[in-house]
């Protein structure tokens, strides 16, 4: 067996296994790879420079250098490009890219009718300029920053960062410049004097996982997220050794700790100080009657002297003198026999406390009525019945728990409390990062371990990139933050722009999006990427001017067939002869279906939303909470504002493929499997959704053939007319289901969930039944 | 191409499409004929993830039910039998036992020993002790292994469980059951090769437990709940018969059909079967909960019915399962958590598993099914030798003891009797310190797989469930 060098036991991280090969560990930065080269030449580590454009020989089929760079390629392999997709794909296509959500059936029969040869850059134009552009982008970026509502591990409390969510939002509608982007969220609040919008950026830190105030846990989360999210790195790796693969030693890995060490999260009010003080007046007041509420129940403190200096002014008031004096005086100067005093008088007040209850409880048991009896617990009837010589010295909690339900001193008590807190209104706070008093030093932690400190490390950034120029006396987060987004850092665009394609074209130009470190898979067109980041850089950081780019190429137009002349040259489609067909992310599904069957509600931002969820999904959470679904308009919001517990995420959103935000996510799995196809078929948003589609498809013009109808459903779900053959099949299925609702128009009726006529109801039934075949189509939560 | 020839040959369940009177390409056709045959030529990648594979050593055991006692159970109260502790209640633990372990919440300097509140017996013919509040366990000691000296390294609940179930303190990782699965398929048609039920609700630590981690999700374990739909939307909408369901279902294959052969995806060809089985899963999924075909014998060895939820159900439950080639199930009971009270709590959680851990034992021998089910009851941690001290209502109870704590296992390629020895408190291991990490090394083996093999490749490194850890324990073998 294997087993790793004795300081390296304790990793926690990443690393691990069948590199065994490779131990020891290359000493560090400085060492050759098998070829020969230094660990510092790996590519994405030299500078950005832009190359020059490739010359094809097809020169008519470029429609910007992007195109160049692709042909390029294909022509040394010999592969002709696909043709250009049909026009009502191309038009889903775009659309759903950039907004997530299809084209209406209006847009799809003025794309199709417009033959300007501007037509398409004019949809373009409309896409990047619509508010939903940054719902779809934000959404990306959310999965890297991983976001969630609430803060995980046991307790799961709900967090307040939505504000951070429609930051996002808006930062990409308005096309902040990415560097400033990129910026605002490592070190918005060391900007002076920082906007409230620039301190809500820093949100993106306080995504971190936390539990029980760890902070070594949540700062090395920090990094992690930093490393993936701004470098394309995973330097998680370094955090108990120095890195196995990639140039940063565990050193390097601690001076980037050293920046985020400095930091600590913490509420933002965004609103004024007297209701900030109001709130926290009947926060205290709730506190304390708690804890009085404690002592009704439970008596007095074990402890003496918590008890002591618990004692309210009346009750010292009414202590015997001696035991008075020695109670005030024991909170300044303590003697021994002020503290047996005190002790004494603790035991006897004790003793009195439960001689009192234990007469209440007696006085209670004796007066229950036989019907009383009967509505306690089992467990609390068979204490009760038993002969009191034969019962157990302590009583059951369940017992207990029964007579105070019943207590008036309990329930007057429980009853001021639910009712203070309840008028407490809830706050208006989001977390931003701010900076931690004094100057905490940080180590390295041996072996991972943050118990076992090694040398004292300051801030800095690894050797194998540029040095850091520092702007104060000392290395800031503004600092790091400025190096971030310096032109001379080779890895910043780069791995931008490669997760922009990743998102256009399925898969990046580096595949490994979270990754462009040694290990990280080869860049398909290095070049591409290379030309890309020099652009977004020369573009004053405009993702929508790249995006703009991308969208108007012929490579991002071409159809997605599948060839068979490639299927041995290029079988994963690296070298992009055509199109990927890619299957909707989690949310955009949904957004889908409320859109195409009119039920979407397009508000942006704003608090996180409760849509529908079956039933036990929250059961046994530690804090109880329970699902409360939202009502109006909010059970129809788009996908990404759904709540997002950590520890109880929307079982709909897990099980296609959303990630779950306990690290940065920069590419989600696409997967394919029968309980998604369970969810498509059955669940409410679904079938809610196919209700309404065919119902608006009925009601809108009533003097529609069936074939209208049926091409309207097909515009509005797929962006495209039906053909002979669909129609063939779906004429069918509507007869078949038509016939067989009016053997029972009951059924139609459940169908529909509406008072119709019979003839309406089974109209509409059968017509849900089209609906629902369209909503569950490959190609309806496929943008091909 | 025509498939005339082909049908023949044809699975009942996938052959409705073909006999539809499409013309369906021979790419969806040796897809459909062959569940894990790639589709579209060398150009995919499409294999049924969950097809069952042959593991690469001779399995003693196919599929695992682990019974997950969350919470903390006593093995001092009713596995590891320490007459130390009457001799010595009341006295400090001794500084040479205690060294310097910190507990969970007990914060006093010198905690009190605490004897076992119930008598200890010898039962079977191994002589195993077991305490009086197991009777029915006590009669099947003899086909059960006992672990004595299981270690983890933490002392709160979710860590713990996490290390239990993904050998790794936090959530995120693999768990051992979607590790079984990635290597071994499921020879469950109609049915998850990977199940969780939870008895009497969810694990601290949620999905963390049954997480697929960085493997593909289609080996993440599904959530049966354990009453109402065992399966989310496996209940048609309202007013849908099942006929009506699958004249859809006809429409959406026949028109993704269409689909797949102008666009030559063969995602699509894996749509259509994910459709099929969904399909199938509607009627198999409530199937597996319909009790009726049980004998009365049974719901008598189990001490339930067939309609109230409870852990003798869910055992009963998993043995159904297993019956249908389902790879992994996780029977979860919670709430042995007894820092206080633990005079009345733990008899109630005895009595809440007692009969039916006894009785799946029964029920697989019986069956013949105990020689390939590997049967693993635990929790993530055991109780401590000392008391903690009693609140003002409530008695005493014990903390979370992670030095050493008993489990048990059975079945499939073991040797009954025990392994390990804790010392005179219960407190350390004095013979064969198991880690949970030789526990799953163990496992794996008795599935046929080797735990340094077994890896996936994630960001450029290979993992496994045993991190660079893990010994199989040879002792515990037949």
């Amino acid at each position: 067996m294997l087993s790793l060098p004795p300081p390296f036991r304790r990793c926690l991280g990443h690393c691990i296994v069948a590199m065994a090969a490779t131990w020891p560990w290359v000493g560090l930065t400085d060492v050759a790879t098998a070829d020969g080269q230094s660990l510092s030449d790996h590519w994405s580590f030299q500078p950005v420079a832009r190359p020059p454009i490739p010359v094809v020989r097809n020169g008519s089929w470029p429609l910007n250098p992007i195109d160049n760079f692709v042909l390029a390629r294909l022509e040394q392999a010999g592969i002709v490009p696909a043709p250009e997709a049909d026009r009502a794909t191309l038009l889903r296509r775009v659309t759903l890219d950039l907004i997530g959500v299809p084209p209406t059936p209006d847009e799809v029969d003025d794309f199709l009718a417009d033959t300007a040869p501007d037509a398409y850059e004019r949809v373009v134009n409309r896409l990047l300029g619509s508010p939903h552009y940054g719902e779809r982008w934000a959404r990306h970026w959310l999965d890297i920053a991983r976001y969630a509502d609430s803060a995980g591990h046991e307790f799961d409390t709900k967090r307040p960062l939505w504000r951070f969510r429609d930051w996002v939002i808006q930062a990409l509608n308005e096309d902040k410049p990415y560097d400033q982007f990129l910026l605002e969220q490592l070190a918005g609040d060391l900007i002076s004097p920082p906007s409230s919008e620039q301190l809500i950026a820093t949100g993106f830190s306080c995504n971190a996982l936390k539990q029980y105030g760890d902070i070594e846990e949540t700062t090395i989360d920090r990094v992690n997220a930093f490393g993936t999210a701004y470098l394309g790195l995973t330097i998680a790796c370094a955090q108990c050794h120095d890195h196995p693969f990639d140039p940063i030693s565990q050193t390097e890995y601690y001076q980037l700790y050293a920046f985020f060490n400095q930091a600590e999260d913490t509420e933002y009010e965004l609103e004024s100080s007297e209701r900030i003080g109001e709130r926290n007046a009947v926060r205290q007041q709730v506190a304390q009657l708690k804890l009085e509420l404690a002592t009704y129940q439970s008596g007095p403190d074990s402890d003496p002297l918590v008890w002591a200096a618990r004692l309210s002014a009346d009750e010292v008031r009414s202590l015997h003198s001696v035991v008075r004096e020695a109670v005030l005086k024991i909170s300044v100067d303590r003697t021994a026999k002020e503290l047996e005093t005190v002790r004494a008088a603790h035991a006897l007040a004790l003793a009195q406390f439960e001689r009192d209850v234990i007469s209440r409880f007696d006085a209670w048991e004796a007066k229950l009525t036989d019907e009383q009896r009967k509505s306690l617990s089992p467990e609390a009837q068979a204490y009760l019945a038993l002969p009191s010589e034969q019962r157990p010295a302590t009583r059951p909690p369940a017992v207990i728990a029964e007579f105070w339900k019943r207590d008036p001193g309990y329930i007057k008590r429980s009853e001021s409390i639910k009712q203070l807190e309840e008028s407490i209104p809830e706050a208006l706070t989001t977390l931003v990062l701010r900076q931690r008093i004094g100057e905490p030093k940080s180590h390295v932690f041996v072996g991972g371990d943050p118990h076992h400190l090694g040398d004292e490390v300051n801030p800095d950034t690894p050797k194998v990139l540029p040095a850091l120029r520092i702007n104060g006396p000392a290395p800031s987060r503004m600092d790091l933050a400025r190096w971030a987004v310096s032109r001379d850092n080779p890895l910043t665009a780069r791995v931008a722009m490669n997760r922009s394609w990743q998102v256009f074209f399925g898969a990046g130009i580096v595949e490994t999006s979270e990754n462009l470190g040694l290990r990280g898979s080869e860049p398909s067109h290095a070049e591409l990427l290379d030309w890309l980041a020099a652009e977004l850089m020369d573009q004053h950081w405009s993702l929508k001017h790249v995006h703009r780019l991308i969208v108007t190429s012929a490579t991002y137009r071409e159809s997605s067939r599948a060839r068979v002349d490639l299927e041995e040259i290029d079988p994963q489609n690296r070298l992009l002869a055509r199109q990927n067909r890619l299957r909707l992310e989690a949310e955009i599904i949904r957004d889908a279906a409320l859109a195409c069957s009119g039920l979407l509600d397009p508000t942006i931002g704003g608090p996180s939303v409760f849509p529908y969820q079956p039933e036990g999904i929250m059961d046994g959470r530690a804090d109880g909470t329970k699902w409360a679904v939202s009502e109006g308009p909010n059970r129809f919001r788009r996908g990404l504002y759904t709540h997002y517990w950590r520890l109880t995420p929307h079982p709909y959103l897990r099980l296609f493929d959303v990630p779950d935000a306990s690290e940065a996510c920069t590419r989600r799995p696409r997967t394919n499997t029968p309980l998604q196809a369970l969810t498509l078929l059955n669940d409410p948003w679904f079938t809610e959704a196919a209700v309404a589609l065919a119902s608006r498809a009925c009601e809108e013009s009533p003097a529609n053939t069936e074939a209208e109808q049926l091409d309207s459903m097909y515009r509005a779900s797929l962006a495209r007319r039906v053909t002979a053959d669909e129609q063939r099949v779906l004429f069918e299925l509507l007869r078949e289901q038509r016939e067989s609702l009016k053997q029972d128009p009951q059924r139609a009726v459940a169908i529909v969930g509406e008072a119709l006529t019979d003839d309406e109801a089974i109209r509409r039934a059968a017509w849900t039944a089209v609906a629902r075949v369209l909503l569950n189509l490959d190609e309806f939560i496929t943008r091909e | 191409m025509e498939l005339t020839s082909a049908i023949a040959n044809t699975p009942h369940t996938r052959r409705r499409f073909l006999d539809q009177g499409l013309r369906i390409g021979a790419v969806a056709l040796t897809w459909l004929m062959n569940g894990n045959t790639a589709a579209y030529g060398a150009a995919a990648k499409l294999v049924n993830p969950l097809a069952p594979k042959q593991p690469p050593f001779r399995p003693r055991a196919k599929s695992i039910i682990q019974l997950f006692m969350t919470g903390g159970p006593s093995h001092l109260d009713m596995f590891d039998y320490k007459p130390t502790l009457e001799r010595t209640a009341g006295q400090p633990l001794p500084k040479s036992v205690l060294k310097d372990v910190t507990f969970a919440q007990i914060r006093d300097g010198q905690p009190l020993v605490m004897p076992s509140l119930w008598g200890f017996g010898r039962h079977g013919e191994s002589g195993q002790w077991v305490s009086d509040l197991l009777p029915h366990t006590a009669k099947v000691v003899d086909q059960l292994t006992f672990v004595r000296t299981v270690m983890t390294d933490e002392k709160v609940h979710p860590h713990a469980e996490f290390v239990m179930n993904t050998g790794h303190r936090i959530a995120g990782r693999p768990s051992l059951g979607a590790w079984l699965v990635y290597g071994l398929g499921s020879e469950a048609e109609n049915l998850p090769g990977y199940v969780v039920i939870n008895s009497n609700g969810p694990t601290r630590g949620k999905n963390g437990n049954y997480h697929n981690g960085f493997l593909p999700p289609v080996y993440q374990g599904v959530e049966f709940r354990n009453r109402g739909e065992p399966i989310l939307n496996t209940l048609n909408p309202a007013g849908i018969t099942s006929g009506d369901q699958r004249s859809v279902i006809d429409a959406i294959n026949r028109l993704n059909m269409m689909r797949l052969e102008l666009t030559g995806d063969s995602e699509i060809a894996a749509r259509i079967s994910a459709y099929e089985l969904a399909f199938q899963l509607q009627s198999s999924a409530p199937e597996l909960i319909d009790l009726s075909d049980e004998s009365p014998a049974t719901f008598q060895l189990y001490g339930c019915d067939a309609q109230q939820p409870s852990f003798a159900r869910d055992c009963l439950l998993a043995r159904r399962m297993v019956e249908r080639g389902v790879r992994f199930v996780q029977v979860h009971f919670g709430d042995w958590d007894h820092h206080t009270d633990i005079a009345l709590s733990h008899p109630n959680q005895c009595r809440g598993i007692d009969q039916a851990c006894a009785a799946l034992i029964q029920d697989l021998k019986q069956r013949g099914l105990l020689d390939e089910t590997l049967v693993i009851w635990g929790g993530e941690f055991g109780r401590t030798p000392v008391a903690q001290p009693k609140k003002s209502a409530g008695g005493e109870g014990r903390d979370h003891h992670i030095n050493a704590f008993t489990m048990w296992m059975a079945g499939g390629g073991l040797k009954p009797g025990s392994i390990g020895q804790t010392d005179e408190f219960g407190f350390n291991p004095v013979e064969d310190p198991i880690s949970i990490h030789d526990l799953h090394a163990t496992i794996l083996h008795l599935l046929g797989l080797e735990h340094t093999r077994l890896t996936y490749r994630y960001q450029g490194r290979d993992f496994r469930l045993t991190d660079v850890y893990g010994n199989v324990i040879e002792k515990m073998l037949a």
